[in-house]
């Protein structure tokens, strides 16, 4: 009875040791829920780069267009960064297509606006001053959802579209979706 | 022949005191209760912490205790952190292979993710904290959130979080999605028809400063049911039934309830797991009852008898019946709302709690300044407590 129990023990024991792996990031979590996942992060991005890059404005400029970022219209029902997509892209963009657009940087523009100053003042050394850039497009997109929630069944489909318009005329140059609907279901023991 | 029946007697209650070790539920340690009650707030999340810490089965019990502790102690950083690390837990489908084992053995070895008004309130809290940091996207995702939370409970109660669809619609409203607005305001009023004041839309649309005050002291989960295998949740009692707010010392508002969290846990409905639990409570309970005839007779040399004793109470032992009462302890019981459109200027509330009589209770009130500007819209979350709070959430220390 005593070795029974100590083997009991012992089982118990070896279940709690924790644990950790490394997985690739395009790689849905095996306790995944019906959310956003990375792996929809690094399609949705990889996706909408191809897409972009195809549209003749930016293929076949002369001149590399300036894109500024606009921030993401998040409509679904899960809270997350949702900025991440369009910089995930902007990354890929820069990577794979470095030298067909030019992308402004808007976020750190207080500090770029004191360092400006700094500069003018002459407490800071200049080589030389530019006038700061303005955008020939913005880049931007909305991500949207449906959710259903009976009992312990769930879906969720979700869109997640972006889109180029022109900073001066508002026309929208590009714009491409990536959809997916996710279901999942809470063991007996969940609900 | 009467050694040998001890002996086998002796070996199922030590297996019965192994079983009920592994059947407990795991508790929010008394001294953490203490210390949040006795407003050191800083203590009850360092141990918290370290409980949460450690990503095990009750993971999510802690993080919710510490959602509670931060929001009373102002830490707004650790109260989203903890806000999202039980979100993530709650909303996925970790855990099956404990989650199954459960089935057979102790349900209280799955990883806890809480009732389904559980998860709403922790997305009421985290919702609170975006509205007021003006993250109006992931307030509305948070305000979803908690009315999704709520279709896991049978059909003819999935839509009465009131609650969720009003500060839904107010958020909406702040969008500008105003048919949005106007349909949640209507669910609302569905649940509490009396409060058609409450969730008249031109004046929440113009409202910018939103009271919620909390009552009681949420409701406590209780064994109940054949071997225990089932839950109940009782309504704790307390001496406040309402509440006046005061600003500069004049009556201000008189909230009214908006939510009723012991009716919420109760509405659930029966599930499956249900069935799966009374069946393992029932059956346990037969197994005892075999196990200590048979050890009565294996006492008088009945060797066949002592097989059935130990065949019976290692089934017993094994089929831990006992419902799983982890709970969320720092909830309250009632919620008020109340919402208006002050002018811009300096403000001096006060919220006064009154009993069954409309006395007075004495050292339960808030009291916090506030300025309001042209574009503030804030939501207020006046806790129960003896301790003096900011019932801004997300605003300043």
């Amino acid at each position: 009875m005593k070795k029974t129990l100590s083997i009991l023990f012992l089982g118990l024991l070896v279940g709690c040791v924790a644990k950790s792996n490394r997985v690739g990031v395009d790689t849905d979590e095996p306790f995944s829920d019906t959310e956003t996942s990375s792996k929809d992060l690094v399609v949705v991005s990889e996706e909408m780069v191809r897409s972009l890059l195809q549209l003749p404005q930016i293929s076949k400029a002369t001149k590399p267009p300036r894109i500024a970022f606009s921030d993401v219209k998040n409509e679904t029902n899960e809270i997350l960064n949702k900025n991440l997509f369009i910089e995930k892209m902007r990354t890929l963009l820069l990577k794979n297509a470095a030298g067909k657009m030019v992308f402004l940087d808007r976020e750190i523009s207080s500090d770029i606006e004191k360092e400006r100053a700094a500069k003018r003042s002459g407490s800071v050394t200049s080589s030389s001053s530019k006038t700061k850039s303005g955008a020939d497009f913005f880049l931007t997109g909305k991500l949207s959802s449906i959710d259903k929630q009976s009992g312990g069944k769930r879906s969720t489909y979700t869109r997640y579209a972006f889109r180029l318009t022109d900073a001066e005329s508002t026309d929208i140059l590009w714009e491409d979706e990536y959809e997916v609907k996710k279901v999942g279901k809470a063991g007996l023991y969940d609900r | 022949m009467e050694k040998r029946g001890f002996t086998i007697v002796k070996n199922i209650l030590s297996i019965f005191f192994l079983g009920l070790i592994f059947a407990c539920s795991t508790r929010i340690p008394p001294a953490v209760i203490e210390a949040y009650e006795a407003c050191q707030y800083d203590k009850a999340a360092a141990t918290l912490k370290k409980k949460a810490d450690r990503q095990d089965k009750d993971t999510v019990l802690y993080q919710l205790a510490l959602l509670s502790t931060s929001m009373r102690s102002a830490d707004w950083n650790l109260m989203e952190k903890s806000f999202n690390a039980a979100s993530q837990v709650m909303w996925s489908y970790a855990g099956k292979g404990k989650g199954t084992a459960s089935l057979a053995s102790s349900e209280a070895i799955k990883i806890f993710k809480g009732e389904p008004f559980e998860k709403a309130m922790a997305s009421i809290y985290g919702g609170i904290l975006y509205y007021n940091r003006g993250e109006l996207d992931n307030a509305r995702a948070a305000f979803a959130k908690s009315l999704l939370a709520m279709a896991q409970k049978k059909i003819e109660n999935r839509q009465d979080f009131a609650l969720g669809y009003f500060l839904q619609a107010k958020t909406f409203l702040r969008l500008g999605d105003v048919d949005n607005a106007k349909i949640a305001l209507g669910k609302a009023e569905k649940v509490y028809p009396y409060g058609k004041s409450i969730f008249d839309l031109d004046r929440l649309k113009s409202s910018n400063v939103i009271f919620l005050v909390e009552v009681g002291q949420g409701p406590l989960k209780k064994r109940a049911g054949p071997g225990d295998s089932l839950v109940e949740w009782q309504r704790r009692s307390y001496p406040e039934t309402s509440a006046v707010i005061f600003e500069n010392q004049q009556p201000l508002l008189n909230p009214v309830e908006i939510l009723d969290l012991t009716a919420q846990a109760r509405s659930k409905g029966k599930t499956g797991k249900d069935t799966v639990q009374t069946v393992k409570g029932v059956t346990r309970e037969a197994a005892t009852a075999t196990a200590i005839i048979a050890a009565g007779e294996a006492a008088k040399g009945n060797e066949t008898a002592g097989w059935v004793a130990l065949g019976a109470g290692l089934f017993a032992a094994a089929n831990q019946s006992q419902a799983d009462v982890r709970q969320w302890e720092f909830l309250p019981d009632k919620m008020l709302v109340s919402a208006k459109h002050l002018e811009p200027g300096q403000y001096q509330f006060r919220v006064r709690y009154v009993d069954h009589g409309q006395s007075d209770l004495t050292g339960m009130d808030q009291m916090w300044n506030y300025t309001v500007t042209n574009d503030s819209s804030t939501i207020f979350l006046v806790p129960r407590t003896r301790c003096k709070v900011n019932p801004w959430i997300g605003g300043r220390k």
